[in-house]
């Protein structure tokens, strides 16, 4: 561990807050970070890290999963995609395919990529084939997708998007915590680095100018988050409200312009469901109409089942909902730990590494908290 | 043998067989004991107690950096043998021949089988080939049964571990994982890294009299974090892992900080973790590192009273669970 | 979902850079960077195969560095 990092963390213990400070983040890389370091167990008792709607996988929407579970297995397209969607279960009777792996183990055409590029790639390399690109993810990674459309792609190759935008739903957040009595559930924000980083730092200036809550933009290793956490506690102390930028290395102001302008090409902004939490205005990308020849929603037939039982919901009993908004711990669902563990996973949340509940459990938290 | 390929008349028990078995299997492995016209073969009593073990070999790409499918078969039965406190003395070899396979390179593997076997002082005392279609075989699986004569003077259960003992790593661990996955450029990415592979043999024989040494396992597929669950299972304790000391080399952590990987879950092909009661790590360390292989071992970690549970102790003074493997982080290497 | 690394840049081809990071290599594309192309030598953060931006040098990791440096300042 470097010296700074230590330097930061006293500086942090150096702190006395009479009661709970709760800092949320929204990014799923944030949280793997966090967890990867250990700094819950290292920073103060009353400092508390929570998870907030950063995990892409957890907030894609269970009909698009179904969707490309049916692309791969009925229209036999090869499906590509991030190997995280790959496990995520959709709600279906026992004994179906309930994750694209299982639909690559029935025999579909399924293959984890890493980078955009593969997908072309593949799709060059199976001229006969239809080739489907499921993007899930978040600005960072839906803004490679349009620089993909942008540079041109083969006619084979379409994409499935299921691109999200971090800050509506944060703003949601804040906007039904402050029509509720209840507290917004943090007192201060982690903003996401490396969208920060495409979409430019600005676009969280909100959180502190219309909900005066502190938010510092923070990078993925620890020294920046906890040189993050620091600002935002010393704001809490003062009183002092602004939008820092501690990952002034890469997160430039303004973003970078070339993604924004590609973006802008390609995609539109739309209204866009969240799995569990429900639709959140004008948060998540679709493909313009210039580019429908590319879109796999409209090339390929809607696999929606209107007689499917629980389509789009959350598994039964499964909390994620609540989970995902910061509303409640992982543990305080009431099947986490029995008949939600990582091997067996029941949501979302236990699937992807930066789930809240798969982190929470690889912290050590192995039993449901008594209701 | 005037073909370049291996076609399916290869595994009908006829000429084109037989000239395989003689003139490129036998070639290589030949010994006073390989008869290959003999259903069975008489081996000479034993001067010690038997261990006997088996595994299978696939990997892709068949050759990689620092090794190939045949020497990575030897060491890994070799390992086997060695970190149970034997020395290897007979091997079986079965082959699985994917039609289309270059002669050439069935050549190189099975030379190289030879030559990790002498090494070893391994003699190859039986094998069969079998040829299977085209897009049915990875190019060519090896089945090893291997024969060994127990040596060590450590008594070598995993049960005897308690808390308080201490746990060593004899180098850099992950290396094989990622090395032939940067052979593969899977994900686009690629580097010259070289594989681990190789007998643990040298390194088991320096230390296995040493009587505070209480365990030893090379860590292959699933890599240290398995071998570390191993461990727990079996004597019901804690293992604490000390991440700044786990040894890593920086092809391994700058792809596992690429694909988001834990290096842990990865493959070694020739590592031991040993575990010792406390006053004998630091013996174990100096036997290990006056070795070539072992210059790189250190002390990585404690057992610690309570759950059987494996816990990776972060620079920061972090704790965190490192649970069994449950997803696949990297298709089947080996 | 894959992560942003730093790599170094060691050679482009039109859009397509040869990257390294601790004896890593991949090739990235700077497809994104048109506006503020990168030179050989040059560090850019890649995520999912693409290059999102230059890593530049920072000054101060927090506002509050540069805020109590100037207090110490007027200070003095
Ligand atoms: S424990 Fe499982 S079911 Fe419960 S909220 Fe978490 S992911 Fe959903």
């Amino acid at each position: 561990m470097t010296d700074t990092s230590q330097a930061w963390l006293e500086k942090i213990r150096a702190f006395d807050f009479e009661r709970t400070i709760k800092i949320m983040n929204v990014c799923g890389g944030h949280e793997r970070s966090i967890t990867h370091s250990g700094l819950r167990g290292a920073l103060p008792e009353w400092l508390e890290l929570i998870p907030g709607p950063g995990c892409p996988v957890c907030v894609c929407p269970e009909e698009d999963i179904y969707q490309a579970i049916r692309l791969a297995l009925q229209d036999r397209a090869i499906l590509v995609a991030y190997g995280d969607m790959l496990r995520v279960p959709v709600n279906v009777p026992k004994g179906d395919v309930r994750t694209l792996a299982e639909a690559q183990a029935a025999g579909a055409d399924v293959r984890p990529i890493a980078s955009p590029t593969e997908a072309r790639a593949i799709a060059e390399a199976n001229p006969d084939r239809q080739v489907v690109f499921f993007a899930a993810g978040f600005e960072t990674t839906t803004a490679p997708v349009a620089a993909l459309l942008a540079e041109g792609v083969p006619d084979n190759l379409s994409i499935l998007l299921s691109g999200r935008l971090t800050w509506p739903a944060v703003a949601m957040l804040l906007g039904s915590f402050e029509s509720s009595p209840a507290s917004p559930g943090f007192d201060a924000l982690v903003a996401p680095g490396h969208v920060s980083t495409v979409m430019g730092p600005e676009e969280w200036n909100f959180v502190v100018e219309q909900h005066n809550i502190p938010a510092a933009v923070a990078g993925f290793g620890t020294e920046s988050l906890l040189a993050a956490f620091y600002s935002l506690l010393r704001q809490l102390k003062t009183g002092e409200r602004f939008l820092d930028n501690c990952y002034l290395e890469v997160a430039h102001p303004g973003g970078n312009p070339t993604a924004l302008r590609m973006m802008g090409a390609a995609l539109d902004v739309v209204d866009a469901n969240w799995r569990g939490i429900g639709s959140i205005p004008r948060s998540g990308y679709a493909l313009k109409p210039a580019f429908a020849q590319h879109d796999a929603r409209l090339r390929f037939p809607d696999h929606a089942d209107p007689g499917r039982r629980r389509a789009g919901e959350m598994p039964p009993g499964c909390d994620c909902a609540n989970v995902v908004l910061g509303k409640i711990y992982p543990n305080q669902c009431r099947i986490y730990g029995r008949a939600c563990t990582p091997r067996h996973p029941i949501g979302p949340c236990m699937v992807s590494d930066e789930g809240a509940c798969r982190i929470w459990w690889a912290s050590g938290v192995r039993v449901a908290a008594d209701a | 043998m005037n073909d370049t390929r291996i076609l399916l008349a290869h595994g009908n028990g006829g000429r084109l067989m037989r000239e395989l078995v003689t003139e490129l299997f036998a070639r290589h492995l030949g010994n006073p004991l390989l008869d290959t016209d003999a259903d069975a073969v008489t081996l000479p009593p034993l001067d010690g107690e038997p261990m006997v073990t088996t595994d299978g070999f696939t990997v892709q790409p068949l050759e990689f950096p620092g090794g190939n499918l045949g020497s990575l078969a030897v060491h890994g039965v070799v390992n086997d043998l060695a970190v149970a406190g034997a020395d290897p003395r007979y091997f079986t070899l079965s082959a699985l021949i994917e039609e289309g396979l270059e002669l050439a390179v069935l050549d190189r593997l099975i030379a190289s089988f030879a030559a990790a076997a002498r090494e070893n002082g391994v003699a190859v005392v039986a094998g069969d080939t079998k040829v299977v279609r085209r897009g049915e075989g990875g190019g060519l699986y090896l089945m090893v049964a291997g024969i060994g004569v127990k040596r060590a003077q450590a008594k070598l259960a995993i049960e005897s571990i308690a808390p308080g003992d201490v746990v060593l790593v004899s180098g850099p661990v992950g290396d094989h994982g990622i090395a032939v996955m940067l052979a593969r450029e899977q994900f686009g990415l690629s580097g010259e890294l070289r594989s681990d592979s190789a007998s643990v043999l040298p390194l088991a024989r320096a230390v296995r009299d040493l009587p505070g040494l209480r365990f030893m396992r090379d860590p292959t597929r699933g890599g240290l974090a398995t071998v570390c669950h191993e461990i727990a299972r079996a004597c019901g304790h804690t293992v604490t892992l000390e991440q700044e000391r786990v040894p890593l080399r920086p092809e391994v952590v700058s792809v596992c900080e690429m694909l988001g990987y834990d290096p842990y879950f990865l493959a070694c092909e020739g590592r031991i973790v040993a575990v010792t009661d406390a006053a004998a790590a630091d013996t174990v360390l100096e036997h290990w590192r006056a070795l070539p292989q072992g210059a790189g071992a250190c002390r990585i970690g404690r057992i610690e009273s309570g759950n059987a549970r494996v816990i990776l102790e972060t620079g920061l003074g972090g704790r965190r669970v490192l649970d069994e493997l449950e997803d696949d982080p990297l298709p089947r290497i080996c | 979902m894959c992560l942003a690394i730093p790599m170094q840049i060691e050679s482009i081809d039109g859009f397509t850079a040869r990257c390294q990071a601790k004896g890593v290599w991949r090739d990235v594309s700077l497809f994104m960077m048109q506006d503020e192309p990168p030179a050989v030598g040059d560090f850019v953060m890649v995520h999912v195969g693409y290059a999102i931006q230059k890593v530049t040098e920072a000054d101060a990791r927090t506002a509050w560095e540069l805020f109590d440096q100037i207090l110490e300042e007027t200070r003095a």
